[in-house]
């Protein structure tokens, strides 16, 4: 199984690294939020510990979506999900592979954009492993719910507002999270236990990982 | 090659409030070459996806026993091997590194040699390291075949495999497809081509309306027989 | 048809819960000191609030056994449960989401505001939003019916770390306090009528709903009758 995983997980490396669609939509697109919300909200420099770990957070989720739809859409081309699903590999191993490559794409888009944040907001790191955490965490869990609803939603129609729709509720909690943790490590003027908050991300990435991964294959075989 | 036993029974399809696939049985084993027939809209890409494991039957089953022992789940999806009109196969991913994937998706560690027998069979030894995409259609069916190899899988289902095609292509595939049936593999195959299906086929299967109109040995009267009744119905 | 005389006797229920609600509610509960009158919307807004947590919860257990359960017809009544407690739920949303701000105006000044319980209320009503969504555009097979009622089952521990989260948001001191709780006694009397009233309408509307998709399903069984014998 291990092997299986790696073999998926590193044909859509490969495929990404000739190709390049996934992150350079993903990166663009973010860079270009980035300077949107610089524009609108930056009027006031002295706010912008307030809203900083917002907009990193906002940036990251919207690019993640982005992101999600392509990966799927190579998928599709050929009909090679079903050849993964028709091949002896269980589908839970194909998913997790699946959600592996979407966490590493993100993460890639993450580093150039929050770097671009952390520029044009001057924000400080006051605390860098808390956030640091929080992003890894973040991602992983942007990772799985986006990649269980992108993968049934491959062929659906209005699939670009469809995938939003569907994960952002779920997702609402980790964003809250990701911004507390943030606040704090920016410094920003807040009485929060980054900790707890820290923890509560983990135990949505634990739980959500078993249910996400348990369904997966459920779903698509219907 | 063990022996082989599918049995296909009462297999409906539905979609909506039509079925696609009413009643189908038969029974096939190792070593049949079946040359699924029918009109459009028959039925025979349905069935075919039916038996790969690709659709769920509304009603019926479809079971897979090779040496006694029933396959079911991951053991029936390694045992049958579908190649649909999609081909299955990555554009962005050289030929060899298609084999070489799939042949990683059956569990096994990728074999070299056998990699590079597999592409000689198929012809594409010296385009081996180029990328599918840049193939043309002929080609790209090839590495497919090359996929269905490396499977090592005992049934093969196959829709309209000689599309795109060359004569010389198709002589190539129907050769190998015989090959591998003496060697006791089973395969379905959909085909609009009757000179194909004489050539090749050892029993006919005439799908008409989602049923089973024919199912006997093929040969040119076999053949003949069945393209007969698909045109009647066209007329 | 056995189930249509369960309806008729829920709906009959409800009419009476209903004229019994409304009565405790406008002439037996006293008026609030502090808000009035407007006071009284807050049976309507928990009534339907409660309700639609209710209908999601049945919601998602009708879509874990669509997903889990192997019987035909078992798949076919948990995914009419599903579709009607999504609508049902919608609807309620769509009532705390109207009864909520015209409360919130008189009682905190504000129309909105992102107290735990709104911004749950808020959550619950778009996870039905979405379902139904997912019902009508991503595909009106198994496979659409399957995604819908994995997002119901997600949205299970889904809305448990949502209600974490948002309760913690708003820091360590509570931003909103309640003003005028139940104090007198016909208060709660008429509080908790409005909850039966209220669960009784929705589990009517909910039976009917069902009813009709299941009316629904067995017309395609007979229209598949008549191909098979026909077609």
């Amino acid at each position: 199984m291990g092997r299986q995983y790696l073999a998926i997980l590193g044909k859509d490396l490969l495929v990404e690294f000739r190709t390049r669609e996934i992150l350079l939509t993903m990166a663009l697109f973010s860079m270009l939020l980035v300077i949107i919300f610089a524009f609108a909200f930056l009027s006031d420099p002295t706010k912008a510990k307030d809203y900083g770990p917002g907009i990193i957070w906002v940036t990251v989720l919207f690019s993640a979506t982005i992101g999600q739809n392509r990966l799927f859409d190579r998928e599709r081309e050929n009909g090679c999900l079903w050849g993964l699903l028709l091949s002896p590999v269980d589908a839970g191993t194909i998913f997790l592979a699946k959600a592996t490559a979407q966490f590493i794409f993100t993460l890639l888009m993450e580093l150039p954009t929050i770097l671009l944040i952390i520029l044009f907001f001057d924000l400080p790191l006051v605390q860098p492993m808390e956030f640091i955490t929080s992003l890894l965490l973040g991602t992983v869990a942007l990772s799985l719910v986006g990649t269980l609803f992108s993968a049934m939603l491959m062929n659906a129609r209005m699939k670009e507002v469809l995938l939003p729709l569907v994960t952002y509720p779920l997702l609402v909690p980790v964003v809250i999270a990701g911004v507390k943790v943030t606040s704090v490590a920016v410094g920003a003027p807040v009485n929060e236990d980054a900790w707890m908050w820290l923890k509560f991300l983990l135990g949505f990435d634990m739980i959500f990982a078993v249910a996400t991964w348990f369904l997966f294959g459920r779903m698509i075989r219907a | 090659m063990a022996d082989l036993a599918l049995k296909v029974e009462g297999i409906a399809k539905i979609a909506g409030r039509r079925h696609i696939l009413r009643d189908v049985s038969f029974f096939a084993g190792s070593g049949e070459l079946i040359a699924v027939l029918g009109r459009n809209g028959a039925g025979k890409t349905t069935l075919l996806s039916v038996l790969a494991g690709r659709l769920n039957p509304d009603r019926g089953l479809v079971s897979l026993e090779i040496g006694g022992r029933s396959l079911k789940g991951a053991d029936f999806r390694r045992a049958v091997a579908i190649l649909p009109h999609d081909l299955l196969i990555y554009p962005d991913l050289t030929a060899r590194e298609n084999l070489k994937f799939f042949m990683t998706l059956t569990g096994k560690k990728p074999d070299a040699d056998f990699i590079f027998a597999t592409l000689n069979t198929i012809g594409l030894a010296k385009d081996a390291d180029r990328v599918v995409r840049l193939f043309s259609r002929g080609m790209q069916q090839r590495v497919a075949i090359g996929r269905l190899l490396v499977l090592q899988s005992n049934v093969w289902i196959l829709d309209e495999p000689t599309t795109g095609l060359d004569e010389a292509g198709r002589r190539w595939l129907l050769d190998l497809l015989k090959a591998q049936t003496a060697a006791g593999k089973l395969i379905l195959m959909s085909s609009h081509h009757q000179g194909e299906v004489s050539a090749v086929a050892s029993r006919i299967l005439l799908l008409d309306s989602g049923r089973v109109r024919l199912d006997g040995p093929a040969g040119p009267q076999g053949a003949t027989a069945a393209f007969a009744i698909m045109d009647e119905g066209a007329a | 048809m056995k189930s249509t005389s369960l309806h008729i006797i829920l709906a009959s229920l409800a009419a009476v819960a209903v004229c019994v609600a409304l009565y405790l509610v406008f002439f037996v509960a006293p008026t609030e000191a502090t808000l009035g009158i407007v006071q009284k919307i807050f049976y309507f807004h928990v009534a339907s609030a409660m309700n639609m947590s209710l209908a999601f919860g049945v919601c998602a257990i009708a879509g874990a056994v669509y997903l889990l359960a192997k019987s035909d017809k078992w798949r076919k009544r948990a995914d009419a449960l599903g579709v009607a407690t999504a609508e049902a739920g919608v609807m309620l949303g769509a009532m705390v989401m109207v009864t909520g701000p015209l409360w919130a105006k008189v009682a905190w000044g504000t129309y909105w505001t992102w107290e735990p319980r709104l911004t749950l209320s808020l959550m619950v009503f778009l996870l039905f939003v979405a379902y139904l969504a997912l019902r009508a555009y991503a595909g009106s097979d198994a496979f659409g019916r399957s995604i819908a009622a994995g997002l119901a089952i997600l949205g299970l521990p889904g809305l448990y770390f949502i209600r974490v989260a948002v309760e913690r948001w708003g820091g360590a001191h509570p931003q909103v306090i309640y003003k005028g709780g139940l104090s007198h006694p016909a208060m709660r009397q008429a509080f908790f009528a409005s909850i039966a009233a209220m669960l009784l309408v929705s589990a009517s509307l909910v039976v009917l709903r069902f009813l009709i998709e299941r009316r629904r399903q067995r017309l395609d069984e007979l229209f598949l009758e008549a191909d098979k014998i026909f077609g």
